[in-house]
């Protein structure tokens, strides 16, 4: 009867550590308003890329004359704030958005190690060099994105004020100038304990 | 004389309602809570690298919060997939005008298409 008993109490608590579970739901990338949090998140990344590709859209400076697209590298984006963040959410959500645009091809021979590498198949004769990249044939960049993530805190009538500035600049890598500059603010008001790191 | 008063307010009731707000409907859908007086678009495409760009114009009935949001098409009336087309939220002032401006984004877009509405719900699915 004992035996029962426990195999019964032992159903009875999975049972019920299960109708305590939270549920997990889906958010709709789309029109998410859900709360936001103190600290910066993907929807802050997606708002502050897209202001700016915007930007770069309607000035029009990334028209190559000929129509053809610039080759773009994507150089250092600083991250100056006090939370552990991937600058890539940033600079992704840009180049994808430019590189649909058709206004700009980008090179990745930085962060793709094996462009460099499939260099050394050259020696091989174990490849058909008929795939294999001829010297002197790596696409040169001619623009370069970089850029900066700054925070900035403030505790005004009680509540904090998180002020995070994205800064973005496209320089031509042939003569130094800038062809473009962006800036998008994100302002936050949180309780003064809010933790945004 | 009852049925000639009822006649009389319904009459009043009948002037006095709003017209109904008219615009393009193959370039703009708006949700009926959304209040404005009126609203266009203007569209040019860019001689220098064919990038279409367009500017809705209109005025707000009330002060209120809503969220637009433009798609793209190209000649075959196919939708052209940007992450620019995200609902923005805005804000518009009774009586005032509002202006916003957007850039194709890339040189397929042929047509275009402004949503409005004033809920897009909360994002939960």
């Amino acid at each position: 009867m004992k035996k029962y008993i426990n195999v019964f109490l032992s159903f009875a608590v999975v049972l019920m550590l299960n109708a305590c579970a939270a549920d997990t739901q889906l958010i709709d990338n789309e029109n998410d308003t859900t709360q936001r949090a103190a600290a910066l998140e993907g929807r802050d990344f997606e708002s502050a890329s897209n202001a700016m590709i915007q930007d770069m859209l309607d000035m029009g400076t990334l028209s190559k004359p000929n129509g053809q697209p610039y080759i773009l590298v994507i150089s250092r984006i600083e991250n100056d704030t006090m939370q552990r963040i991937d600058v890539d959410e940033l600079s992704k959500s840009i180049r994808i958005a430019l590189m649909k645009s058709g206004k700009v091809r980008v090179t990745a021979f930085q962060e793709d190690s094996m462009v460099m590498a499939s260099s050394q198949l050259r020696q091989s004769k174990e490849f058909n060099q008929a795939n294999v990249r001829k010297s002197g044939s790596l696409a040169a960049p001619e623009l370069s994105l970089s850029g900066k993530i700054t925070q900035r805190e403030f505790i005004v009538s009680g509540k904090k004020r998180i002020e995070y500035r994205f800064s973005l600049s496209i320089t031509d890598l042939r003569n130094g100038l800038t062809i473009w500059e962006g800036e998008e603010k994100i302002k936050k008001l949180a309780d003064k304990n809010a933790v945004t790191w | 004389m009852n049925r000639k008063f009822i006649f009389g307010a319904l009459l009043l009731i009948w002037s006095c309602a709003a017209a109904p707000l008219e615009y393009d409907h193959t370039k703009f859908s708006i949700t009926p809570d959304v209040k404005l007086l009126s609203i266009n678009s203007n569209s040019v495409v860019r001689e220098r690298d064919g990038q279409m760009s367009v500017q809705v114009s209109g005025l707000s009935k009330t002060n209120q919060s809503i969220y637009n949001k433009i798609e793209w098409f190209d000649v075959n009336g196919m939708k052209i997939s940007t992450s620019l087309a995200q609902w923005k939220k805005v804000n518009l002032r009774k009586n005032s005008e509002f202006l916003w401006n957007f850039t194709a984004p890339s040189k397929r877009a042929a047509t275009y298409r402004v949503y409005i509405t004033d809920d897009i719900g909360n994002g939960i699915i």
